[in-house]
């Protein structure tokens, strides 16, 4: 059990156990792998990593992706836009309204 | 693609929509029209961003007790007329004021009220001297 096999000798053994196989299982196996082999070269549409090694970070692959990308971020940004003008015009309606309507007079708090 | 598209303009539209709503005093509503009466002669005059201000002001007129109610249309002409600058001062003033400890506000209020009751003139901003119920 502690004798070492090469990658070679692996091999051989593999081609030389597969001659031995029966002819049905045999083109079974061809098969799968054809099967295998064409799923792996099917093109995914979905955004993946760039994947060169040092690479980490998800990049769009197509223009698509990218027209994609940019809208979404155009529609964050102007969510986030509408979003803080909606507050703060919120707070100047509170505010305005306190100071018209409170006890004190407005002149203490113009210049 | 298209569904992407589509909606990315319609939150631009909606962005961007906000912004153009100027209203003629003749096309606002009777409440609004009641709440904003002291500013009937300027409102067309007025420029849009203040118009919308006022506009949402005047939507919580209605839930205001009628001393607050009174106190808001005497305020309306004398806050329309300052500058924005001198608006957006006010309010920094006011919401420092509003950080400011109850006991601390109480006592100027009263002072506020002592200095009110002495004058022998009507003040200017038309607060009522009498103790009005608070509106918040």
């Amino acid at each position: 059990m502690t004798t070492k096999l090469d990658p070679k000798k692996i091999t051989q053994l593999l081609d030389q156990s597969t001659r031995q196989l029966d002819g049905k299982i045999l083109s079974a196996l061809q098969q799968s792998r054809a099967q295998a082999l064409q799923r792996q070269s099917t093109p995914v549409q979905v955004l993946g990593f760039a994947g060169d090694g040092w690479t980490h970070f998800p990049l769009p692959r197509s223009a698509r992706q990218w027209i994609t990308i940019g809208l979404l971020a155009l529609a964050l940004a102007s969510g986030a836009n509408l979003w803080w003008q909606h507050t703060r015009h919120q707070q100047i309606i509170d505010t305005d309204v306190e100071i018209l309507t409170d006890e004190l007079p407005i002149e203490l708090f113009v210049d | 693609m298209k569904h992407v598209l589509t909606s990315g303009f319609f939150i631009v539209f909606l962005s961007v929509a906000p912004l153009c709503a100027a209203e003629q005093w003749q096309k606002l509503s009777p409440q609004q029209q009641q709440a904003l009466a002291p500013l009937a002669a300027e409102w067309n005059s007025l420029p849009e961003q203040q118009q919308k201000i006022l506009l949402a002001v005047a939507k919580r007129y209605p839930h205001l007790s009628p001393a607050a109610q009174q106190r808001m249309q005497h305020r309306l002409v004398l806050w329309s007329n300052l500058t924005p600058a001198q608006r957006k001062a006010a309010r920094e003033k006011y919401r420092a004021f509003s950080k400011v400890p109850e006991k601390e506000r109480e006592a100027v209020k009263q002072m506020v009220k002592k200095t009110q009751a002495a004058a022998s003139t009507s003040p200017a901003s038309g607060v009522p001297s009498t103790t009005a119920a608070s509106t918040r």
